[in-house]
């Protein structure tokens, strides 16, 4: 258990810049996930934090300790790679117990995390089997044993889960978290799947071209996104971005020409960014003073949801239905339909269209 | 036009061509190195004799043989010789190449391709064209390192012709002759390893030469035990060097199998019993070889395991 | 970069262009050697007045044909490879990705690693005896197709390397489009291992213009090859040494030319091979 600090950390390769000076403040005991897309640099950030990599500038802080210039090994952390990295040529034993044993440390107190590890993860009938000889769940397993029978301040893990099977990665999940809070230990978890950070995570650093765009509670970044590629990134379907001028009208403002229902104060003319989730639509069969016209072009039923993709005069977007709701229109709505969607306020999220920012409603 | 093939046409092309196209390798294994197989075991019951340019051929029975085994000094001190320098070079070459390997591939090194290429000079270059070199660089009088010692000072060193250095001296060329080679197969090999293994290794381990230890020679192990098999194996096919540098002297201090061969045959027109020579030199290699192969095949259903 | 980082970089570049430096400098010396008269090769000189006598004796004096000499290195060399080179790809081709039947691979491949293997002093007797036999002896046949069964073996491994990683899909696309096998060479497997058969070129032609126990045997005067010439050289009481050297010096023309122009050839080809 422990806090990690980063302080202005700072790496290029070459005259790349991978990572602008960052700082971050991780909490002790935390689950913290580095999410991002590929590039985003969040996995040279944990090789960075493991010491695998060198920074070119800053510091990093282990419980106010500065480890920046340590060895990996010295760093009491310990890390879960993305295709397990098992010594091939050791037992499930010893690759667990391979860096106990590099430190010299009690055979007793090793035999007795071993054994404890190996009934956690149920793994302990393999124990003398090869990695070749084990499944791709078994093995991830085998490489979580790895780092928790070393019983770090830190767990690292690069993207664990991203070669197991859908079923099993949606177990595995739960299983790891359940594993942190058991084992009380602080967890820097990276992913580029943003429903691994949403359901994982106490807090997530979002990242995108080593720059940090937001730091927060799932909730707070779902429902809160700073910006623009914040609120694109988290949010599955992505939400709705249409761009188009803001006005205040007579009686209802306006966007794009089209009628807003109450809930937004806007006091003067302006280009925006709306941005809107599909949860956020709805679709109705008849027409209303606050709703748009809706061409549906696409239907995709997903068992508890349904999404309509279709046209507007405002641009494309996608807007959710229930697929249980008494109208039954999930069912009877086909392509090239004409349907209207209303747009909730309350929940139109709008961002600046040059820096991307998000601007307070109204 | 037609684009229908008549059945059976393209199974008798294909029937053709697997023919053809295996025909001159087999003709050449069959006629320039099975039959000479042959032909050595027939000439070894032989003896020949050269007289006025026409060959007086008596059949002996195993009397080659029995003289090979009873009564033959040279080619055994060749043999002993010959496997004292298989272990030797082989050895020093893979302690010299796996240790530069890790170095460049641990710690990075300048102008590679540079590297690499002067790394290539000792395998392209004629291995006569070695021997001459060294011969030029050890000769007593005028070579390039007993002027350098006189230069420092000391007394001269007689490289090749002091018996009990001289075949060190041709194992040191040996050595300079191949380690180059087990660099580059042993960085190759280095270079394959999975990067994230070693990643975690480095989270693991407190040091260098535990990384060494417990990964990195495990995980390389079989790259390392075939190379050495093959080293052995051809290293008893040395004679370009040893015939420039030394010729076998001084004695048999540098006698070495091959050149044996080499003599009987041509230097003392010997031709059964150099027959003779070669048909127990090539059982006791291929022995050897079939030793090895045993020894691979149980290493790999291990392996595989993993 | 921490001090111990730092210090272990020198280090092993320390070591290494070590070694590099001793692959260096005794061949520079060597080559040196060629340019300067004997008198300052015996009293070992470092700088010397540069002369091309030892290159004139070598090449024009009626006592050496060397420049004959290289010449029939070349000729044995370039036609020896050419054969190899077409044979070995075809049987690769066949034993790699054709179905044959079990025994035959096993056959071709196992006698090509075994042959490959066996000392080739204990075949040269025979093979001087049966040239002999039929009269051929010294001529350029002989020294040829001993030469292209000698180094059959590596051009078949090599080639078979590099049909291996061709892939699968590719011929199977073929087959379905109606090629019998031969097109199936010609079209799809040929054109995609040319690469490969540079490199397989290359290293076979220096190892036929490097072989000297087989041209021992089986070469005259008339066809004596470069590497022969040069052990002569040393035979004599009288060591030849700056025509030694300058021989050296052209014997290895070859190998410099083939390392500087086609080095990535070379390392491929050869870890191609070794890794088989």
């Amino acid at each position: 258990m422990a806090t990690v600090t980063l302080e202005g950390v700072r790496k290029s390769y070459g005259r790349v810049e991978i990572i602008p000076p960052i700082d971050l403040e991780i909490a002790s005991g935390e689950f913290i996930a580095l999410v991002g897309p590929s590039g985003s640099g969040k996995s040279t950030l944990l090789r960075v934090i493991a010491g695998l990599e060198e920074i070119d500038a800053g510091r990093i802080l282990l419980d106010g300790k500065d480890i920046t210039r340590a060895e990996p090994s010295e760093r009491d952390m310990a890390m879960v790679f993305q295709s397990y990295a098992l010594y091939p040529h050791m037992t499930v034993a010893e690759n667990m117990v391979f860096a106990l044993r590099m430190r010299g440390a009690d055979p007793a107190e090793i035999d007795r995390r071993l054994t404890a590890a190996l009934r956690m993860l149920g793994m302990t009938d393999y124990a003398n089997r090869k990695p070749g000889q084990l499944s791709g769940g078994q093995r991830q397993r085998v490489a979580m044993g790895r780092a928790i029978v070393r019983q770090p301040q830190v767990f690292l893990f690069d993207e664990p889960l991203s070669n197991l099977d859908a079923k099993l990665r949606a177990a595995t999940r739960l299983e790891l978290r359940a594993l942190h809070d058991q084992l009380g230990a602080t967890s820097i978890f990276v992913t580029h799947d943003q429903i691994e950070a949403m359901t994982m995570a106490d807090r997530i650093v979002l990242l995108d071209r080593g720059r940090i765009q937001q730091i927060g509670t799932p909730q707070q970044i779902y429902r809160e996104p700073r910006n623009r590629f914040v609120a694109s990134f988290i949010g599955s379907p992505e939400i709705n971005m249409l761009r188009g001028v803001l006005a205040p009208g007579a009686g209802h403002p306006s966007f794009a020409g089209l009628p807003l229902p109450d809930g937004l104060r806007v006091t003067a003319e302006r280009k925006v960014d709306l941005g809107v989730r599909p949860e956020h639509v709805s679709v109705w069969t008849e027409p209303a003073p606050d709703r748009w016209p809706f061409e549906v072009e696409a239907v995709e039923f997903t068992g508890h949801d349904a999404f309509l993709l279709g046209k507007t005069p405002a641009g494309r977007i996608t807007a959710r239905v229930d697929p249980d709701s008494e109208n039954g229109l999930a069912d009877r709505v086909t392509a090239g339909q004409r349907l209207h969607v209303q747009v909730q306020a309350r929940h139109v999220l709008l961002f600046d269209p040059e820096t991307g920012l998000r601007l307070p409603d109204g | 036009m037609n684009t229908t093939i008549k059945p059976g046409t393209t199974a008798r092309r294909n029937k053709r061509w697997l023919v053809v196209s295996l025909a001159p390798v087999a003709l050449f294994f069959l006629v320039l190195s099975g039959f000479p197989v042959l032909n050595l075991l027939g000439l070894s019951f032989f003896n020949v004799e050269w007289s006025e340019g026409a060959a007086d051929v008596s059949y002996v029975g195993l009397e080659n043989y029995r003289r090979l085994f009873f009564q033959e000094t040279i080619y055994w001190a060749g043999v002993r010789n010959t496997l004292v320098f298989a272990v030797g070079v082989v050895t020093c070459q893979m302690v010299l190449g796996f240790s530069m390997a890790l170095a460049v591939n641990r710690a990075g090194s300048a102008g590679r391709t540079i590297l690499t290429g002067i790394f290539l000079l000792p395998i392209v270059i004629p291995p006569i064209v070695i021997g001459t070199m060294w011969r030029l660089v050890m000769g007593r009088e005028f070579g390039l390192a007993n002027t350098l010692l006189r230069a420092l000072g000391l007394s001269e060193v007689d490289w090749l012709g002091n018996p009990d250095i001289a075949l060190a001296s041709v194992m040191f060329v040996d050595i300079w002759h191949w380690t180059p080679f087990v660099f580059l197969l042993m960085l190759a090999g280095l270079e394959a390893l999975d990067e994230e293994v070693l990643d975690a290794a480095r989270m693991d381990v407190t040091g260098f030469w535990q990384e060494v230890r417990h990964i990195i020679l495990p995980l390389m192990l079989p790259t390392i035990v075939i190379t050495v098999l093959f080293r052995v194996i051809l290293s008893f096919k040395v004679f370009d060097e040893v015939y420039l540098l030394t010729s076998g002297g001084p004695g048999t201090a540098t006698e070495v199998i091959n050149f044996s061969i080499y003599r009987t045959f041509f230097r003392q027109d010997q031709v059964g019993y150099g027959s003779a020579m070669s048909v127990v030199t090539l059982f006791a290699i291929t022995l050897m070889i079939i030793l090895a192969r045993g020894l691979l095949a149980r290493r790999k259903p291990a392996e595989d395991a993993q | 970069m921490t001090a111990r980082r730092i210090a272990g970089r020198v280090a092993a570049n320390g070591v290494v262009w070590g070694y590099a430096a001793l692959i260096v400098l005794p061949t520079l010396w060597v080559l040196s050697n060629a340019f300067k008269y004997k008198i300052d090769i015996i009293t070992g000189t470092t700088i010397s007045p540069i002369t091309w006598s030892n290159f004139e004796q070598l090449l024009f004096s009626r006592q050496s044909h060397f420049l004959w000499n290289l010449f029939n290195s070349a000729v044995v060399a370039v036609i020896s490879t050419a054969i190899v080179i077409v044979a070995a790809t075809m049987a690769a081709f066949t034993l790699g990705r054709l179905r044959v039947p079990g025994w035959v691979r096993w056959l071709i491949l196992g006698w090509a690693l075994l042959f490959q293997m066996l000392p080739t002093l204990t075949f040269v007797g025979s093979w001087y005896v049966m040239w002999s036999a039929v009269g051929l002896h010294g001529t350029y046949v002989a020294v040829i197709l001993t030469h292209v069964v000698h180094n059959l073996p590596m051009g078949l491994f090599l080639m078979l390397s590099f049909m291996a990683a061709l892939p699968q899909e590719l011929f199977q696309a073929a087959r379905m489009d109606g090629c019998s096998n031969g097109q199936m060479f010609w079209r799809v497997a040929f054109p995609l291992v040319r690469g490969g058969m540079i490199a397989a070129t290359a290293l076979i032609f220096i190892f036929s213009w490097s072989d000297f126990a087989i041209a021992l045997a089986l070469t005259s005067p008339a066809t004596m090859t470069a590497p022969v010439a040069i052990s002569t050289f040393a035979q004599e009481y009288d060591i030849r040494y700056g025509e030694m050297a300058a021989g050296t010096l052209l014997s290895i023309v070859p190998a410099l030319v083939l390392i500087l122009v086609g080095q990535r050839f070379i390392v491929r080809g050869l870890l191609a091979g070794a890794v088989k």
